[in-house]
């Protein structure tokens, strides 16, 4: 089996080596299918005369593409005449039919030839069809042979066959591109056999840097694929969330922020210490995109407004167009890339057209799905209402005593127990809210819950697809329609693809791909902490003896658009008016492109030229009403981006075979981007008018933001394969960049990799348990340069009319970051391929880095860019497929990734031992040398020398330890999934499982709702009273344990104070069933009936369980800023969601 | 290799014209939108905005509490009102300062370069206003190294608090003489005294002069190491040379427009950040109701007590169990938030009050310690927008008592001169830690161990980003505590 695994992989070397220049940087599929037409003009170099028929089919096989598919023994003692020198594949086709007396089918670039006279001497007459496993589909010229013997068939252009046997006797089944199978024939006389295929096959390409398709055998460095399924299979707003939990090395987080779903992806940890330098570059057909969130400017604690999640390029794909993603995870796969991909990139390869059984290929595909809360609450108590004071309720001044609600209570849940007694409560029907009578003291459950809605996503696309032997082309067209769990929030997408291919001549290809997105969304929510939040809002503007449904009416009656009406804590708006008054709208229209044409001079050299560009303009506006916090006379802001990318490449490519052993590939490139982000804001933030939102309704002189961003980046590069007998391969790579956005001095910078694999089973002995083996070590660097006008003095406007100095100082010398990866993988597949393991350990070294380091405020500026740092980072992955049962009518394989990786601070600027590199304004994620990348920093309690907590006199923890610590690191220790797949006869099924351990986020969430009572964490001592568990100062350094009684108010409200980022910091270690789906294909033979070819219908869940410790709604969180995405801190994030969902996909 | 040559002849062109390419990098790497060059004027406009929020944010945010004029409706742990300076204190003022300093560094530079001399000389006045009010905040400061990270200066050294006001002595007397040229603002940009010809140009000198013996005042006993007397006598001998204020018209007042874009910085501040979680405190509101003071209607609210409007202040240092409910006491009116003149820099009142102290000490002041008192007293219920009802002088709380000692007619101007430093940063503790005046009441919920702070410790960022400077500051002071005395304390 090894052998013939290694045959397999040096036949495809072969064949890749003289069709490289055809593949190179071509868009996948062109050469893999064929048909009549193709058979006719498809000319053959055959002498005249007679051939023996078989050498006949290894001419055609070495002449061509195509491939034939018999029974050995079928063949042997025929021969045809060729009547024409040159004559055409048809013309063969034909002999072989009238002379040999046999059948053939085409399928695919396979000949199938059969025979049903064919002269037995067995005495059982057997009947059978073969089909495919998977579409069901009947397979022409599949290989029957008696195992034992040179007897056999194979199958008709039906996939019938016919063969006679003894009734002991084994059949092997083998077809090309499937997994060969053996078949007792056990006295029976009919057979319907499944086989199955191959789909490492596949696998065995992978499309690297700048879309080079490779053999997986031959690269240096780690790669993981996603296919198409795995994307659509259980499908969200944001594709992104598909790649959680199937990738070794991955990290995805999210800002829990609204229905866009904005997440940031990094491969192998964090290196650089602006960790806004940390993402994966995305690269679409060639392109690389813009992954960044254009952010409004805003944080998500407490600021002026908050930020808005409007998604991104990124996000913005969609699902049903991607073909296929590969994970380049380090800088030796990412390094042709250049700056950007310093941090890894994922390779995005659209569909393209293939060949189709009718012609052409219509595909649909239609997917609801329903997103609810509730995967996880906080632990909320429903024993206790609103109030300071537990000894009695009153909704202003009353008979019972003073207000203990609106401003006193300001969301606390510190009142009476409900024991079914009556207070003067707020009256709903009253002008003022003013009770006139006691109503029942009782909980609302859903006074949080309540206000959300299930989401709704419907997702409809359709594709037309087809290809001849010259082009191929399709067409798709989706439409997605959200509407959000937030009320009156949610979003709409139309995206329409295309692809096209088209062969000019023998020599010229052109492809073109165009995806063209519009998302428009009417009204998406504010995220983060702030009295214009909704999360902010359920925390601290409501308590469990509010009903949410009083809320609902939010003018003022008679103040319609002026006032509020806001009866319980002023402090947080509305969260009724938010919903429906302060609009967030956002229209993008979007395309991203690319052309390229290949030439090739000869069989030798080739040159593509590409051209590519990624461009959106998108208008967004943002309302505020009147009387709210932050705006008290509203505010309308509107801001239109327009941002392009135009990346154009030439690729000149040489092969060479040097003595039949040595092959090499030697390219040479250039690349030329610019990008252009234009971002205009026009503010007015007074309304003259309330009620009316446009900029000619500004109080003041409306404000101008334009910020014009502009960059460019020309490269040269190169990049050389070399193989030695399919047994050791090396690439060499080198790529010089000239970026505008450095000083001139140091504008140009070079870096190089080189990778080696070594087929260790093809270099030495080893047991045979080992079908494939492959030793991968890999090294590269990459340069980086930086944010325009970095490198000169500017003045920054402010108040309109002013102008100051920026609080960083600019540097006229920087210089390039320059990242170093070391790589070591070994891919083992083991018995038979059944079960395979692919290891890799890296090492990576981040200098140079660009940083704003932090200054003492006295110098002039808060920071300077400079280059310093030195981050060391390590870490193993392991990926493991074991195909765990094989059985006829069923399945079941499981594919488990699991990634360490760990970031230490080695060097940072001179003189500086500690750099704040993220924060929140009670935490802080510090680089320290000597510590990791994302050590969480804040106070904790102040403790005795035998570590106990130190109270006060009075019962409540002493103030806090001023010296800031470490509390954990926001990375996890370990990240793994676990992905078993079922085939049940027609069903498919998958479950995804993936967690994570360790990993640390301070909780706003925790805080906020331990402070005001909300959650049952709060239940013990509300009765009796608490005494801390601790110490008291005795005043002569002695401590003494404390025994003072203090209420339960005083002291929760103490023990979680904000500042304490020891009782809010909380491990985010957990488990989640992350993907869950059901499929059933219809039976072909059904569907022929109606026309169709193929049809499944599936059942899917997303996020359907979570196990975690974490108090807020999911640990997978980052805080969103602006345009940023800060892990290790949960800032009030909207509750998390279980998605369920139905999909049903036709092909005609 | 023929081949090779074939292809080497594009290859070269391709790399002469990426080459060619990066010629345009310098106007990529422009920035369109912003300035590399500006005038002095719209600096200005902006530093002197925030300059000033600045100074009475710390009014508002610090001296109202400390100094017993104004107390939190709720506070459970600590607080000024309690003795209590929590780390970081001020880190926010330290912050601004430092970072305003750069930008009107700048502007003395730009002005420089031009020739500007009135906005040179604006500059030094501005300067040493906001580092006298950091010195004698912290004590030892960056100074004379500070704001210089562009001659690479990374972590500048601490100055003493003398050389200091030793420097910013004669950079008054620089700015005084640069403002007594022809040159004006040219370029715009004042917002304190709005004219850009020399009516404006003269009341840039006054303040520099009044502001000159605000300083010399505060180090009064420091005589000898500075020559204090000396310069205090030849400002007084010399109105020609050394204008001072002479009339509320005078005032170094931000007045705030009230259009766009320098409203008054609370002018959008809800209730609930305004006034509700701050009332006055009984001490204070308690002295304007025994004067009966006019300033009271614009400073506070009324609340109904009895079927009466009365003004009720709440207690400072009160017991953590005590909180007060919203709208129970007195507090901000609204209009104050749109008042014009709350950008209050120094005043001829104030001024009025130090010439009363220096006539009490026996200096040759324009006028009787009385009339400067009773000046102070009118001019600041003048500046507040009222007039000085009759009688107010007889009220027994306001009469001058000039056979009273020395010290008791010190406390009865400090003790006036308290009302009318309302709002201006942290003058009236300067001159509770100077004088000891007025004496203010001890709250019962202090506990007992906390002392009247005299200082403001340094923000903790320091010890990250400039220890070395920063230990010997310390060393140098005796510590950096709330109770070390700063250099013109001790």
């Amino acid at each position: 089996m090894k052998k013939e695994l290694l045959k397999r992989l040096n036949h495809q070397k072969s064949r890749t080596i003289s069709s490289l220049f055809v593949i190179i940087l071509m868009i996948c599929y062109t050469s893999s299918f064929a048909n009549d037409d193709q058979i006719n003009k498809t000319v053959l170099s055959l002498k005249k005369g007679n051939h023996n028929l078989l050498d006949v089919i290894r001419a055609v096989e070495d002449q061509t593409d195509f491939n034939f598919s018999f029974a050995p023994n079928l063949v042997e003692n025929r021969s045809i005449t060729i009547i024409n020198s040159n004559p055409s594949l048809e013309e063969v086709l034909g002999k072989i039919r009238e002379e040999a007396g046999m059948e053939f089918k085409l399928s695919g670039m396979t000949i199938a030839l059969a025979d049903s006279k064919n002269p037995g001497e067995r005495l059982e007459v057997i009947k059978g069809t073969i089909i495919d496993a998977q579409t069901g589909e009947t397979l022409p010229g599949v290989n029957i042979l008696i195992k034992g013997t040179s007897q056999g068939t194979a199958t008709d252009i039906e996939g019938n066959f016919t063969l006679d046997v003894k009734g002991d006797d084994i059949l092997v089944i083998s077809y090309i591109g499937y997994e060969s199978i053996e078949v007792m024939v056990n006295n029976q006389s009919s057979f319907q056999i499944k086989l199955t295929y191959k789909s490492r096959e596949i696998e065995e390409f992978i499309v690297t840097a700048l879309g080079i398709k490779r053999e997986e055998a031959s690269l240096g460095y780690a790669t993981q694929s996603i296919k198409t399924q795995e994307l659509t299979d259980a499908r969200s707003n944001n594709w992104t969330s598909a790649l959680a939990g199937k990738v070794a090395g991955l990290n995805v987080v999210g800002g829990g922020a609204g229905p866009m779903g904005s997440q940031r992806i990094t491969l192998r940890g964090e290196t650089s210490l602006n960790l806004s330098n940390n993402e994966a570059l995305v690269v679409v057909d060639g392109v690389p995109i813009n992954g960044k969130i254009e952010g409004t400017g805003f944080g998500g604690h407490l600021n002026q407004d908050s930020p808005v999640d409007f998604g991104s390029a990124v996000s913005d794909l969609n699902q049903d167009d991607i073909e296929s993603v590969t994970v380049l995870k380090g800088p030796a796969a990412a390094a042709l890339y250049g700056s950007r991909a310093a941090n890894g990139a994922l390779i995005i390869t659209t569909k393209g057209g293939r060949i189709q059984q009718k012609g052409i290929g219509v595909s649909f595909n239609s997917n609801i799905s329903t997103e609810r809360t509730g995967l996880r609450w906080p632990d909320y108590q429903y024993e206790y209402g609103e109030g300071r004071t537990a000894d009695y309720y009153s909704y202003g001044n009353t008979e019972d005593g003073p207000n203990t609600s609106t401003n006193v209570a300001a969301g606390r849940a510190w009142g009476p127990k409900f024991d079914g007694q009556m207070y003067y409560q707020y009256d709903p029907n009253s002008p003022d809210g003013r009770p006139t009578e006691r109503t029942l003291w009782r909980p609302y459950d859903d006074y949080i819950k309540g206000f959300f809605n299930p989401g709704y996503t419907i997702t409809n696309n359709i594709s037309v697809e087809g290809a001849t032997d010259k082009s191929s082309g399709r067409v798709s067209v989706t439409h997605l329609n959200n509407s959000w769990i937030v009320p009156n929030t949610g979003f709409e997408r139309l995206s329409v693809s295309t692809a096209l291919d088209h062969k000019v001549s023998d020599r010229l290809k052109i492809n073109s791909r165009v995806n063209y997105v519009n998302k428009k969304s009417d009204n998406l929510p504010m995220a983060g902490y702030n009295n214009q939040t909704m999360m902010y809002f359920m925390i601290i503007g409501t308590t469990p003896s509010t009903d949410i449904n009083w809320f609902r009416d939010y003018w003022m009656p008679g103040l319609e658009q002026i006032e509020q009406k806001n009866p319980f804590n002023p402090g947080p708006d509305n969260v009724y008016l938010q919903a429906y008054e302060m609009i967030n709208t956002i229209d993008k229209h979007g395309v991203i492109g690319s052309v390229s044409a290949t030439y090739e001079f000869s069989n030798k050299v080739s040159l593509m030229l590409r051209s590519g560009i990624d461009l959106a303009n998108e208008d967004r506006t943002q309302r505020r009403p009147y009387s709210m916090s932050k705006y008290p006379r509203g505010m309308y802001r509107q801001q239109s981006i327009f941002n392009y990318e135009i990346n154009s490449d030439f690729l000149l490519t040489y092969s060479e075979k040097i003595n039949g052993d040595i092959g090499m590939v030697l390219s040479a490139g250039g690349n030329r981007m610019f990008s252009y982000n234009n971002f205009n804001g026009v503010y007015a933030d007074q309304l003259a008018m309330p009620g009316l939102y446009m900029i000619s309704n500004s109080l003041d002189q409306p404000v101008a933001d334009p910020r014009l961003l502009q960059r460019s980046i020309n490269s040269l590069y190169t990049t050389s394969q070399f193989d030695y007998k399919g047994k050791i391969y090396l690439d060499l790579t080198g790529r010089n960049d000239w970026s505008s956005t450095l000083p001139a001095a140091n504008n140009s910078f070079f870096y190089p990799s080189i990778s080696t694999s070594f087929i260790l089973d093809e270099l030495m002995d080893l047991p045979s348990a080992v079908s494939f083996s492959k030793l991968r070590l890999s090294y590269a660097q990459v340069g980086n340069d930086t944010r325009p006008y970095q490198t000169a003095r500017y003045y920054d406007q402010i108040y309109a009319t002013s102008f100051t100095n920026p609080n960083t100082l600019f540097n006229a010398d920087l210089k390039p970051e320059i990242t170093t990866a070391y790589e070591a993988g070994l891919d083992l597949r083991l018995f038979e391929n059944k079960f395979g393991i692919d290891f890799t350990a890296y090492h990576s070294e981040s200098r140079n880095q660009i940083l704003a380091i932090p200054l003492d405020i006295t110098s002039g500026y808060d920071r300077i860019l400079t280059n310093a740092g030195l981050i060391r980072s390590n870490g193993l992955e392991l990926v493991l497929n074991a195909k765990t049962m094989t059985r006829r009518n069923f399945t079941w394989t499981t594919t488990l990734n699991w990634s360490y990786n760990r970031s230490y601070v080695i060097e940072l600027a001179e003189g500086l031992n500690n750099q704040i590199i993220g924060e929140h304004s009670v935490v802080s994620l510090e680089a320290r040398i000597g510590g990791r990348m994302g050590d969480l920093y804040g106070l904790g309690f102040q403790r005795s020398r035998e570590g106990e907590i130190i109270y006060t006199n009075a019962g409540i923890p002493a103030q806090l330890d001023p010296e800031r610590k470490n509390w954990g690191n926001a990375f996890p220790d370990w990240k793994g999934g676990i992905l078993n797949q079922f085939t049940i006869g027609k069903f498919r099924a998958n479950i995804l499982w993936d967690g994570q351990l360790g990993g640390m986020a301070y909780s706003m969430t925790n805080h906020k709702l331990n402070t005001l009572g909300k959650t049952r964490v709060t239940l013990p001592g509300r009765d009796e009273g608490i005494i801390g568990d601790g110490v008291v100062s005795n005043g002569d350094g002695t401590y003494a344990p404390n025994t003072t009684v203090t209420t339960a108010q005083r002291y929760y409200d103490e023990y979680y104070k904000h500042a304490n980022v020891e009782t809010n910091i909380f491990d985010t270690s957990f488990i989640k069933l992350r993907e869950a789906r059901v499929e059933y294909t219809f039976s072909p033979s059904i569907l022929s009936k109606i026309g169709l070819v193929q049809a499944t219908v599936a059942l899917y869940g997303r996020d359907l369980l979570l196990f975690t410790s974490f108090p807020a709604f999911d640990p997978e969180i980052a805080m969103l800023n602006s345009g940023t995405l800060l892990p290790g801190v949960e800032m009030t994030q909207f509750p998390s969601t279980r998605t369920m969902g139905m999909n049903i996909s036709l092909k005609f | 290799m023929k081949l090779k040559i074939q292809f080497i002849t594009p290859l070269v062109l391709i790399l002469v014209f990426f080459q060619s390419c990066t010629q345009d990098f310098d106007e990529i790497n422009a920035d369109p939108n912003r300035p590399s060059e500006v005038f002095p004027g719209v600096i200005l406009d902006q530093l002197q905005y925030r300059l000033v929020n600045s100074s009475i944010g710390r009014s508002r945010g610090f001296t109202h509490e400390m100094m017993q004029m104004m107390s939190p409706r709720a506070s459970v742990n600590n607080g000024l009102h309690r003795y209590v300076i929590e780390p970081n204190n001020s880190e926010g003022f330290w912050n601004n300062h430092y970072r305003l300093m750069t930008d009107l560094m700048n502007m003395y530079q730009v002005s420089e370069r031009l020739g500007a001399d009135a906005y040179m000389g604006v500059a030094l006045v501005l300067r040493s206003w906001s580092y006298s009010m950091m010195t004698d905040a912290f004590g030892d400061i960056p100074f004379s190294e500070s704001n210089k990270v562009e001659q690479g200066v990374f972590q500048p050294v601490f100055d003493t608090q003398k050389d200091i006001y030793q420097q910013m002595l004669i950079d008054l007397e620089n700015a005084n003489t640069l403002l007594s040229g022809t040159s004006s603002f040219i370029y715009g940009g004042d917002l304190i005294y709005q004219t850009t010809g020399a009516a404006g140009i003269l009341k840039w000198r006054k303040f520099c002069n009044s502001l000159r013996i605000r300083l010399l005042l505060r180090i009064l006993n420091k005589d000898g190491e500075i020559n204090v007397v000396e310069q205090i006598n030849m400002i007084l001998g010399n109105p020609i040379k050394y204008p001072v204020f002479e009339s509320i018209e005078d005032d170094a007042i931000l007045r705030y427009p009230g259009t766009f874009p320098f409203y008054n910085p609370y002018f959008n501040l809800r209730n609930l950040s305004w006034n509700e979680g701050v009332y006055y405190s009984i001490y204070f509101i308690d002295w304007l109701n025994g004067m009966d003071d006019p300033r009271r209607e614009v400073w506070a609210t009324t609340i109904e007590e009895n079927g009466e409007q009365v003004y009720k202040g709440i207690m400072s240092g009160y017991p953590s169990e005590v909180e007060y409910t919203v709208g129970s006491h007195s507090s901000f009116p609204s209009e104050l938030r749109d008042f014009s003149d709350l950008g209050l820099i120094m005043t001829y009142s104030e001024l009025e009050f130090i010439f009363a102290e220096l006539a009490l000490r026996g200096y040759e002041t324009p006028k009787s310690i009385k009339d400067h008192y009773e000046g102070g007293i009118a001019s600041s219920i003048r500046q507040w927008g009222k007039n000085v009802p009759s009688g107010h002088f007889d009220n027994p709380l306001v009469t001058f008592n000039e056979s009273a000692s020395f010290e008791a007619q010190l406390e009865q101007i400090i003790q006036h001169k308290y009302f009318a430093l309302f709002f201006t940063d942290y003058q009236a503790w300067y001159e509770k830690r100077r004088t000891g005046y007025p004496i203010l009441p001890r709250g019962d919920g202090i506990p007992a161990e906390n002392r009247f702070p005299v200082r403001i410790t340094y923000p903790n960022y320091l010890q990250a980003l400039n220890p070395d400077n920063l230990e010997a500051a310390v060393a140098r002071m005796g510590g950096d505590t709330p109770d070390t005395k700063v250099w013109w304390e001790k």
